[in-house]
């Protein structure tokens, strides 16, 4: 037993020291956003919930992107409550310089003793926002929370403030 | 639900990343990143959680001050499931040659394994003592107070940990 964990801890530590040099001349860049997120929404007819979490959103083109997002339980009592997976979505620009964005999530959510069945999500929304600098916009979401196979399903709001980035990567050779 | 599957996977195989300019090149940028490998213990339980195991990301705005993700499990005890995400600002400040204080605070999302962190706001905070190895190497060790505000359980908390510190090269956003 003493020499697994041995073998574990050295592996995270090697794991851990272990990278590789980039070549600057083969990096490329994609605009990414990162999100914290606070967002409610009806767990029954009597029992909200509120979440915070954060998302990753990667564009493939000007417009459309995809990501990964992950949210647990603030506030309610449903601590240990929480919602993960991926989706893909629009973001355009609107009337007033405002910013229009349609997502669609899907993943999995439970814990909390919640009734979410077997806990696959789907969660459309649609967002208006604003930019507050060159980097930053902030975001309110109405959107449908919906377990596929569960007993959740509600109407919910959304506020969210997103950093704009680049993120580099290098290319494939 | 199976085309929703493939085509999120299909997304993912997708790069439409373009190549660097010159004036690109000139604006990179390097940043210090922390990542921080700790084993964590409450000290004042219902003699249900005990420990836990986590991670660390911190991303520093400048030589002495990071903004913090943390993640951690239950390894130890009679709570497993318990686990907790949270994101918080930490300072080090150097006292000698290979020595730091270590402040952090941390608010985030807990619970599970049936703790009774109602409904799931945590709040932590440490301070503590890195002892720099080498430069990018180092040992810690933390005390400070774990609560969850909407739920009873709350407890002083003692960790160790190792870190590894070096740099990440960035574009600033330009848009």
């Amino acid at each position: 037993m003493l020499q697994k964990k041995i073998v574990i801890i050295f592996c995270l530590l090697f794991f851990c020291a272990h990278s590789f040099a980039l070549d600057i001349s083969n990096l490329e860049k994609f605009r990414s956003v990162i999100t914290t997120e606070f967002k409610g929404y009806d767990i029954s007819s009597t029992e909200h919930i509120q979440l915070y979490g954060a998302k990753h959103r990667k564009f493939i083109t000007d417009q459309w992107y995809w990501g990964e997002a992950g949210y647990g339980a603030l506030f309610g009592k449903r601590s240990g409550y929480l919602e993960g997976g991926v989706f893909i979505g629009h973001m355009s620009k609107g009337p007033g310089d405002s910013i229009v964005d349609i997502r669609l999530f899907t993943g999995a959510g439970g814990g909390g003793s919640a009734p979410q069945g077997g806990g696959f999500i789907v969660h459309p929304t649609i967002g208006l926002g604003k930019a507050i600098s060159s980097t930053l916009f902030i975001m309110t979401e109405l959107g449908y929370m919906h377990f596929v196979n569960g007993d959740i399903s509600s109407i919910s709001l959304g506020i969210s403030i997103n950093m704009n980035m680049w993120h580099l990567k290098e290319r494939i050779q | 639900m199976k085309n929703i599957v493939a085509t999120l996977l299909f997304l993912t195989t997708i790069s439409m990343a373009a190549p660097l300019s010159e004036q690109d090149i000139q604006q990179l940028e390097k940043r210090k990143i922390k990542e921080h490998i700790i084993y964590e213990t409450y000290l004042e339980t219902d003699k249900g959680l005990a420990s836990v195991f986590g991670y660390q990301f911190d991303t520093f705005f400048n030589d002495h001050q990071c903004f913090i993700l943390a993640i951690s499990g239950a390894v130890n005890g009679e709570r497993g499931g318990y686990g907790f995400a949270a994101f918080g600002l930490g300072q080090e400040i150097p006292l000698i040659e290979q020595v730091s204080l270590n402040l952090r605070g941390f608010i985030g999302s807990g619970g599970g394994g049936g703790l009774a962190a109602g409904g799931g706001l945590m709040l932590e905070g440490h301070i503590g003592l890195v002892y720099h190895l080498s430069n990018t190497f180092g040992i810690e060790i933390n005390t400070g107070y774990l609560a969850f505000p909407t739920g009873t359980f709350e407890s002083p908390m003692v960790n160790l940990g190792i870190q590894f510190s070096e740099h990440q090269v960035f574009l600033p956003w330009n848009n």
